[in-house]
C-alpha cells in the first residue's frame, strides 16, 4: 500500500468505477472496450482533466472526480475564500478566509483522496494560451460568470481542427441559482455551443435610470440612487467594492435616507449587499446536484461505459422535484460554431448612433461598448481616445453613407469572446 | 455546540438565508435527524446539511469499513479500513462544521429496527440507505406511526432513487414567484376611495403618464359596472372592455401604466375565489377538535376559515407589484394593501388566540399570523402514500404503472428493476452481479426475480426488457460517487424544504437514470 511514503490504491479501492470500466452492457456504447487498459486510462495523465471555477461547483467536481479514479486534475480561480463561501465550499474553514480558493481546494482533495494529483492555478483563465488548453481531455466548467464561460467557449471551440481528431476538446458546463440548476454537454461542431444559448440566460434585472432618480418606489430603486448615482459623485475615482463594509455601509445609509425621504420602506444591509454585488442565492444541496450531474458526464465520456446527456439537463427543485433533459439544437448563425452569417435588417433611415445603439439592445450578445469596422475602415472605435474623436463624427451620419448594401461589418466588444461579423441589409 | 471564535451566523449563512430566512434557519438548527448506514449516498447527504448548519445528526450503522467503502466515500480515508465506518464518518462530517453535533450509534439497523422502536422517537426525521427491503417496510412504518417523516434513497448503479413518505406536512411558505392579491373586482371600501380620488381628465400629462394601473383598472371597472352591472366575462365582454380601457388613454402621452393596465386586463376581470385546495384546508380545519397538540398551521387555518366565513374571503396578502407610478401614489396604493392586511391578520390573529386559549393549544405568534396570512392563497398540504401501501399485494397503482412503463423514456421500469434486485437480495442474500464471473448465470435469475415482483405487483412479465435486466446486474450494486453525490443532493435538499417547512417537497417518488441524465417523479 506504501509507494513511496505516498498511500496508494489500497484493494478494492477503485471497485464501483471499475465495474463498469471491466462490464459491457447493452447501454454501453459501440465504442466501449472495458478492462484493464481503460482503468489504468482513466488513473493516468493522458486523462488529464481541467476544472475551471474552484468554488461551489469546483470543489463538489474536484471530489467528485478524484473519487471516480481521475487522479491527474488542473484547478484554475482567481478568487479567494470569503465567509459566506462557507455554507456550500466543503473544502474551507474559517481559517482559510482571504486565501486562494484553488490553492486551499488542491491542497484538501491531495490530503483526502491520496494518489490524485490537484494542480491549482491562482488567476485568470484568459492568462493561459491554447498550448495550456490542449492538454486535457475534458475542460468541466464551474462558473458563476457568462463572460467567463462565454471566453472558455470561444476559446476550446476555436481550438478544434476537424482534420484533427486529437483537438475535439468536450466541454462540460454546469450552473446553479437557488434550488434550480443545470447540467450540459458541449461537443464542439456537434452540439449547440455555450454562444448558441446565451438568450437562455436570465440577465440581472436593471431599472430605468429615470425611475432611480426621479419616482422610486422599490427599496431596490433607492439602492441603486446610492450606487449609481451618488457613489460615482462622491468619490469619482473609486469604484465600489462589494466586499468592503465601508463601501456597504455608505451606500446601505445612503439607501436609507432616500427611503425615508420618500417613505419607502424595505432597506435593508442585507439587500443593498445583493442588490450592489448582485448576489444570487446559493446552497450545498444544488451545487451537489449540478456538479455531480456534470462529473457524471465527464465519467461517461472519459471511458464511454454510457451514453452521455443529450445535451442539456434542467433540474428545479423548489416546487416538487423536476428534471428536464433535451437537445439543444445549435444555431446556423452562432458567432462562434456557427457557419452562416448574421444578416442584420436595418431602416435605410438609420444613422450609425442608432445602428450602435440597437446592437447594446441585441438579445443573446450583451455587448457594452461596440467598436464598428467595415474592411480596414473603422466606423467608430471605443478607443483609444484620439481614434474615438477621429471616428465620432461618424456616429451622426446614416449607416447608408458608410457601408453598402451587403457590407459587412465587424463589431468587437470587451463583452464579446470573439468579433461578430454582421452583413448589412437596408429595409 | 456553539463556536467560540468564528463568523456570524449572518455572514456564513448569507446565501442561504436569503432562500429561507432566519425563521427557516431556526427550524434547521433545532433539527435532529437520522441517518442509518454511512454509504456515501449517506455521508453525501449528510454533507449537505451539515454545511447549512442543521442542530445535529446522528448515524446509526455498525459496519467496518473496507477498501471498496472508503474508495467511494470522500467522509471516510484510508485509515478507517477495517474500523468502524459510522464512527469515522461522523468525525469527518462534524469537522465541515463547529455549530453542528454528530453522533454515532453502532449498533446493526436490522436489530434496532426489530427490537427497538422507542429509538426512532426523538427524530425530527429519518433518512435511510443500503436496508433490504423487509427493513425499510419496517422501519417506514414505525416513522409513519410516529408522525416521523422518512426518506429512503439510494444509489444503485447509474440509478438514482428517492422516497418520501410523510402523513402530512402543511406547507406556508411555497415561496412563488410572486404573490398577486389585488382585489380589483372587490375593493374595499379605502381602495375605492383612493381611486376615486384621481380625476384622470384634469391631470398635467407628466401625472397622466404615471397614474398606477391598479387605479387606471379600478376606475374602469366601476365605469362598466355603473352600465353593465357585473363584471366583463365572456370573450366579447372583455373585449369591449379591453376598448374601453384603451380608450382612456390620451394621445401622445406615455402610455407604460395603460400597457400595464391591458395585461392585467383578463386577471382584473376574474373574481376573486378562495382556492379549491386552500378551502379544503380550511372546511377541514373546521371540522378538527383544537387539543393542546394541534399545530400552528392547523389553529391558524382554523381562525382563517372562522375569517373567510364572515368576510366571504381570504385575509388580504397586502404586496403590491411594482408598477409605473410616481413615488407618492405608489406608496400610498402600498400603504393602502398594508394597513389592510395587518388589519386582517389581526383579526386571524385574535381568533387564533381565542382558539388556542380554549383548548389549552400554544397560540400562534403574530409574525407567524402575519407569514400564514401573506400566504393564504398558497397553503399546502402534502400527504403522501404509506410505504406499506406502496408495497401491498397488487399493487394499488400497478395499472398506471404499467402505462408509463410503456413510455420508452419514462424512469419507472428502473423502479420495477429496483423491487426485483430487492426481491433477488432477499431470496439470495447478494446482489445480482457483485462479482464478474456471476453476471452471466445472475441475468437469468434476476429475470425470475422480477417476473415475481411483476406478477404480484399485477403487471406484465413483459413489462422489462432483457436489455434493462441485463444493465441492472451489469451494475453490480455499484455505488458510483457521482451517483452518491447525485442523490445526497436531491435528498438533503427535500430534508431542507421538510425542516423548513418552506418550497414544495416530492411527492413522492423521484428516479434518476444517469445514462440518459433523464429524471421523473412518481406518485407511487
Ligand atoms: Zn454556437
Amino acid at each position: 500500500m506504501q509507494v513511496d511514503g505516498v498511500v496508494n490504491d489500497w484493494p478494492n479501492r477503485w471497485r464501483h468505477p471499475d465495474v463498469y470500466m471491466d462490464r459491457g452492457g447493452p447501454f454501453a456504447p459501440e465504442s466501449f472496450i472495458g478492462g484493464d487498459e481503460l482503468k489504468e486510462f482513466i488513473h493516468s495523465e493522458d486523462c488529464k482533466i481541467l476544472v475551471v471555477g474552484a468554488g461551489g461547483l469546483g470543489c463538489e467536481l474536484l471530489k467528485n472526480l478524484a473519487l471516480m479514479g481521475f487522479k491527474s486534475i488542473d484547478v484554475i480561480d482567481m478568487d479567494t475564500i470569503d465567509v459566506s463561501n462557507l455554507n456550500r465550499q466543503f473544502l474551507f474553514r474559517y481559517k482559510d478566509v482571504g486565501k486562494s480558493k484553488a490553492e486551499v481546494a488542491a491542497e484538501f482533495i491531495m490530503k483526502r483522496v491520496p494518489g490524485c494529483v490537484v494542480t491549482p492555478y491562482f488567476g485568470k483563465i484568459q492568462d493561459k494560451d491554447e498550448e495550456y488548453y490542449s492538454q486535457f481531455a475534458i475542460i468541466i466548467c464551474g462558473l458563476d460568470s457568462v463572460e467567463a464561460r462565454r471566453w472558455m467557449n470561444a476559446t476550446v471551440l476555436s481550438m478544434y481542427d476537424e482534420d484533427d481528431p486529437s483537438t475535439l476538446k468536450p466541454i462540460v458546463d454546469g450552473g446553479t441559482e437557488g434550488f434550480k440548476g443545470q447540467s450540459r454537454v458541449i461537443i464542439p461542431k456537434s452540439t449547440a455551443c455555450y454562444e448558441c444559448s446565451l438568450d437562455m440566460q436570465t440577465k440581472p434585472v436593471t431599472f430605468p435610470i429615470c425611475t432611480i432618480a426621479n419616482t422610486p418606489r422599490m427599496p431596490e430603486h433607492c439602492i441603486q440612487y446610492a450606487s449609481i448615482l451618488l457613489w460615482p459623485k462622491e468619490y469619482p475615482t473609486t469604484k465600489i467594492d462589494g466586499d468592503d463594509p465601508d463601501h456597504i455601509n455608505w451606500l446601505f445609509n445612503e439607501a436609507s435616507k432616500r427611503a425615508e425621504e420618500y417613505g419607502i420602506r424595505g432597506v435593508t444591509r442585507t439587500l443593498t449587499m445583493g442588490v450592489v454585488k448582485n448576489i444570487i442565492p446559493a446552497i450545498a444541496s444544488t451545487n451537489a446536484i449540478v456538479a455531480a450531474a456534470t462529473a457524471n458526464e465527464a465519467f461517461k465520456l472519459a471511458t464511454s461505459c454510457a451514453a452521455t446527456v443529450n445535451n442539456y439537463m434542467m433540474y428545479v427543485g423548489d416546487e416538487g422535484l423536476y428534471t428536464y433533459t433535451f437537445p439543444l439544437e445549435k444555431k446556423a448563425d452562432c458567432p462562434v460554431c456557427g457557419t452562416e452569417s448574421v444578416k442584420l435588417a436595418i431602416p435605410a433611415t438609420w444613422k450609425l448612433h442608432e445602428l450602435m445603439e440597437s446592437l447594446l439592445e441585441r438579445q443573446g450578445t450583451q455587448m457594452k461598448k461596440p467598436s464598428l469596422a467595415c474592411g480596414d475602415r473603422s466606423l467608430y472605435m471605443q478607443g483609444p481616445p484620439p481614434l474615438e474623436a477621429a471616428t465620432r463624427p461618424n456616429l451622426e451620419k446614416l449607416v447608408s453613407e458608410l457601408v453598402k448594401e451587403g457590407d459587412t461589418v465587424v463589431v468587437t466588444d470587451s463583452g464579446l469572446p470573439i468579433s461578430l461579423k454582421l452583413v448589412i441589409h437596408f429595409e | 455546540m456553539a463556536s467560540q471564535e468564528g463568523p456570524s451566523k449572518e455572514q456564513k449563512y448569507d446565501r442561504q438565508l436569503r432562500l429561507w430566512q432566519a425563521h427557516g434557519q431556526r427550524a434547521l438548527e433545532n433539527a435532529n435527524i437520522l441517518v442509518v448506514n454511512a454509504c456515501a449516498t449517506a455521508t453525501e447527504t449528510l454533507k449537505n446539511l451539515v454545511l447549512p448548519g442543521i442542530g445535529s445528526f446522528t448515524i446509526l450503522d455498525d459496519k467496518v469499513a473496507d477498501g471498496a467503502d472508503v474508495g467511494n466515500n470522500f467522509f471516510l480515508d484510508h485509515t478507517a479500513i477495517g474500523q468502524s465506518r459510522g464512527k469515522y464518518a461522523t468525525e469527518l462530517l462534524r469537522e465541515l462544521n463547529p455549530d453542528v453535533d454528530g453522533f454515532h450509534v453502532d449498533e446493526s439497523p436490522s436489530r434496532v429496527i426489530a427490537s427497538e422502536p422507542s429509538f426512532f422517537d426523538k427524530f425530527t426525521l429519518v433518512i435511510a440507505t443500503q436496508l433490504s427491503e423487509a427493513d425499510v417496510k419496517a422501519l417506514a412504518a414505525i416513522c409513519w406511526e410516529r408522525g416521523i417523516p422518512f426518506l429512503h434513497v439510494r444509489s444503485y448503479g447509474f440509478v438514482g432513487y428517492l422516497r418520501l413518505a410523510v402523513k402530512e406536512h402543511a406547507i406556508v411558505e411555497t415561496h412563488p414567484e410572486s404573490i398577486l392579491d389585488l382585489r380589483l373586482d372587490c375593493p374595499f371600501k379605502e381602495l375605492t376611495e383612493y381611486a376615486d380620488s384621481f380625476n384622470l381628465s384634469t391631470l398635467e400629462n407628466t401625472d397622466f403618464a404615471h397614474v398606477p394601473y391598479v387605479v387606471i383598472l379600478l376606475q374602469a371597472l366601476q365605469a362598466w359596472r355603473a352600465s353593465n352591472g357585473k363584471l366583463p366575462s365572456t370573450t366579447p365582454e372583455r373585449n369591449a372592455f379591453k376598448a374601453m380601457v384603451k380608450s382612456m388613454e390620451r394621445p401622445g402621452v406615455e402610455d407604460e401604466n395603460f400597457q400595464e393596465a391591458m395585461k392585467s386586463v383578463f386577471r382584473a376581470c376574474s373574481a376573486t375565489v378562495i382556492p379549491g385546495n386552500v378551502a379544503s384546508i380550511l372546511n377541514e380545519a373546521k371540522a378538527m377538535t383544537i387539543t393542546p397538540e394541534t399545530s400552528s398551521f392547523w389553529i391558524l387555518a382554523c381562525a382563517t376559515a372562522e375569517f373567510a366565513e364572515s368576510e366571504k374571503s381570504l385575509p388580504l396578502a397586502g404586496v403590491v407589484p411594482d408598477m409605473k407610478s410616481d413615488t407618492e401614489s405608489f406608496v400610498k396604493l402600498q400603504t393602502i394593501y398594508r394597513d389592510r392586511s395587518h388589519q386582517d391578520a389581526a383579526r386571524v390573529h385574535a381568533i387564533a388566540a381565542s382558539l388556542a386559549a380554549a383548548s389549552g393549544a400554544t397560540a400562534p405568534s403574530m409574525d407567524e399570523t402575519a407569514r400564514f396570512c401573506k400566504n393564504a392563497r398558497l397553503l399546502k398540504v402534502i400527504r403522501t402514500s404509506s410505504i406499506e401501501s406502496e408495497l401491498s399485494e397488487p399493487c394499488p397503482k400497478a395499472s398506471e404503472i404499467g402505462q408509463m412503463a410503456q413510455d420508452l423514456d419514462s424512469c419507472i421500469p428502473f423502479y420495477l428493476l429496483l423491487r426485483g434486485v430487492d426481491a433477488f437480495y432477499a431470496e439470495h442474500m447478494r446482489y445480482p452481479g457483485y462479482h464478474l464471473e456471476e453476471v452471466e448465470t445472475d441475468i437469468g435469475l434476476l429475470k425470475k426475480s422480477c417476473a415475481g415482483v411483476l406478477t404480484r405487483m399485477g403487471l406484465a412479465v413483459s413489462t422489462l426488457t432483457d436489455d434493462l435486466i441485463h444493465e441492472t446486474v451489469r451494475a453490480g450494486a455499484s455505488e458510483l460517487h457521482t451517483m452518491a453525490s447525485f442523490m445526497g443532493g436531491v435528498c438533503s435538499q427535500e430534508v431542507i424544504k421538510l425542516i423548513t417547512s418552506q418550497y414544495v417537497p416530492l411527492n413522492n417518488t423521484f428516479l434518476y437514470n444517469g445514462i440518459k441524465s433523464v429524471g421523473g417523479s412518481f406518485d407511487l
